[in-house]
């Protein structure tokens, strides 16, 4: 059987399970609102650790990470740092967003902050920025699950037409099962995806080189440049090493797909095992990646598209039918973090906009059959947008992490109950600081008349750093001279998690 | 908090730039930047796990 038949067949198969688990999930649906959105917050330990790894591990973990390691050496290994990072932040912070949600209902990030800093414009200013950046998201997905299926089935199968199979496969077992159906087909991506990184990984080692020390011992001997910072391009200096920790641990927790995540949960004792565990998941994936790209830098020196070595090598040098297996993976890993974005989208769209701006009253069937046509509409969006452009993966998530970073100050004034309160006019104001520092110093800015110029990343600092220093500033500031929530909503709200911090789950 | 703040200390810059940006002395043909920062990753899990257990 020739080698696309079975790389293609075994992704259609996979297409299948997902479909069919979408089929099981909307018969056990109930129409419900906190059941379509929320699974209930009923989500157990596996689940969720499968749900969230899965998510947070998308195309970048088959195709831009190795890339990188392929372009820029071993300084992508500071994604460990970072992975590591996020299960901390789970801990803590994740921890009392759950408390919150539970005790007071709420169903997106902005319904939290709203509430708290008791306005409507942060509300849709929390909105937005959760929607415009996870749109980039979307594309990176898309373009991802594109490339994949064109791969796979030698060009027999275009990139834009593998783009539409796809995000309509992901768009359609969302829509027919919402959130059940998203994280029950998380559970069988998350295992999939982690089981073909490792196995291509070490397969092509094996194969190619003997095995994974004798492909470190040639790369230190070839190549030795990759092994060291700031790596053969000068890419990993310091300011870019803890700016793309920073931007990639803080900034991917405050995108909507990933924080309403905690809302999910089952007990509090389940995010803090979220916690302590994800980045074992999260980390260890990294490991055969590198193994990847830096074996790829070895054999093809003159890969065009960096970002293509992993699937290139499968092609090379694995047979078909794992090759078929673990493309399907790459598949998985790119719906797994597709279908909830494209949930988390449906859910800010619905609740944050509609429901709070257009019509307030309406049956919760009514909520769903909405949500489901924003999903049609962001499909729509996100197939325009992925066959417009190519970009760098990494760098575009990057983009996109660094944007939703900009809601942290909002979520510290929420979370950690302190004398000086954080203000709903110092939040806007920093948020909208924040986001124009950002804009700067990711693209730059050039004004002769003034004789001003500034590169992206000034001082060799990612500019998502900068956009977050300029946004604590500003909120600071902004906030010692304007009137902060009302005493009754303060008690409220820092009391709930003072209460969950001290005393336990509330009931 | 404390404990797993100084270890992560130790995978940022400065200090990673400083002690593990070097190949050598390898670990079995690893080198040394990836081993450094591997146990640095694990010790970390570590600390998580551990404050998990202690219900803190």
């Amino acid at each position: 059987m020739e080698p696309w038949v079975v790389s293609t067949g075994l992704i259609f198969v996979y297409l299948l399970v997902t479909i069919v688990i979408g089929v099981v999930a909307n018969r056990r649906m109930s129409i419900d609102l906190e059941d379509f959105l929320l699974y209930g917050r009923k989500a157990g330990f596996v689940v969720l650790y499968l749900t969230v790894c899965a998510t947070y591990h998308s195309a970048f973990a088959f195709l831009g990470s190795g890339g990188f390691f392929y372009t820029h050496g071993i300084g992508f290994w500071a994604a460990g740092a970072w992975t590591v990072l996020v299960g901390a932040i789970t801990y803590v912070l994740g921890s009392r967003i759950w408390a919150l949600g539970k005790t007071f209902g709420y169903i997106t990030p902005a319904d939290m902050l709203a509430d708290f800093y008791e306005s409507d414009a942060v509300r849709l200013v929390t909105a937005v920025v959760s929607v415009l950046f996870t749109i980039l998201y979307i594309q990176v997905q898309a373009q991802g699950l594109g490339y994949i299926l064109s791969v796979a089935s030698g060009d027999r199968i275009s990139f834009e037409l593998g783009t539409l199979i796809l995000l309509a496969v992901a768009a359609g077992y969302l829509i027919a099962g919402g959130l059940r159906a998203v994280y029950w087909t998380d559970v069988v991506q998350g295992a999939w995806m982690y089981l073909a990184v490792w196995v291509g990984a070490l397969v092509l080692a094996f194969e190619r080189f003997g095995g994974p020390l004798e492909l470190w011992r040639r790369v230190s001997a070839e190549r030795p440049d990759l092994l060291t910072l700031p790596g053969p391009r000068g890419f990993f200096t310091p300011g870019m090493w803890f700016g793309m920790v920073i931007v990639l641990s803080f900034g991917i927790v405050f995108q909507p797909h990933i924080l309403i995540r905690y809302y999910t949960a089952a007990s509090g004792k389940t995010i803090k095992w979220l916690g302590a565990t994800t980045p074992i998941y999260l980390m260890s994936l990294y490991i055969p990646a590198a193994l990847v790209g830096l074996g790829g830098a070895l054999v093809m020196p003159d890969l065009a598209i960096p970002d293509t070595v992993f699937p290139e090598m499968l092609f090379a040098y694995a047979p078909a039918w794992l090759t078929g297996l673990i493309l399907a993976g790459a598949t998985a890993a790119a719906m797994s973090t597709l279908d909830s974005i494209l949930h988390s989208n449906m859910t800010v769209l619905t609740r944050d906009v509609y429901q709070r701006y257009l019509r307030a009253d309406a049956s919760p069937g009514h909520y769903i059959l909405v949500g489901r046509l924003c999903v049609v509409g962001l499909l729509a969006v996100g197939y325009w947008l992925s066959v417009g452009t190519f970009e760098f993966l990494v760098v575009l998530v990057t983009l996109s992490g660094a944007g939703a970073l900009q809601l942290m100050p909002a979520f510290l004034g929420v979370c950690f109950p302190s004398r000086r309160l954080t203000t709903r006019s110092g939040v806007l104001a920093g948020i909208g600081a924040g986001l124009a520092t950002l804009y700067v110093t990711l693209v730059g800015l050039s004004v002769p008349a003034l004789g001003l110029e500034i590169a992206p990343h000034p001082l060799g600092m990612h500019g998502g750093v900068w956009g977050l220093v300029v946004n604590f500033v500003v909120t600071a500031a902004v906030s010692r001279v304007t009137a902060p929530p009302a005493e009754e909503t303060v008690a409220r709200i820092h009391g709930a998690v003072e209460r969950f911090v001290y005393e336990g789950d509330p009931a | 908090m404390g404990v797993f703040l100084a270890l992560f200390a130790f995978t940022q810059p400065p200090l990673v730039f400083w002690i593990g940006n070097r190949i050598e002395p390898d670990a079995g043909g690893v080198p040394f930047l990836y081993v450094y920062l591997l146990v640095l990753y694990v010790a970390l899990i570590g600390v998580l796990l551990w404050v998990r257990r202690r219900n803190l």
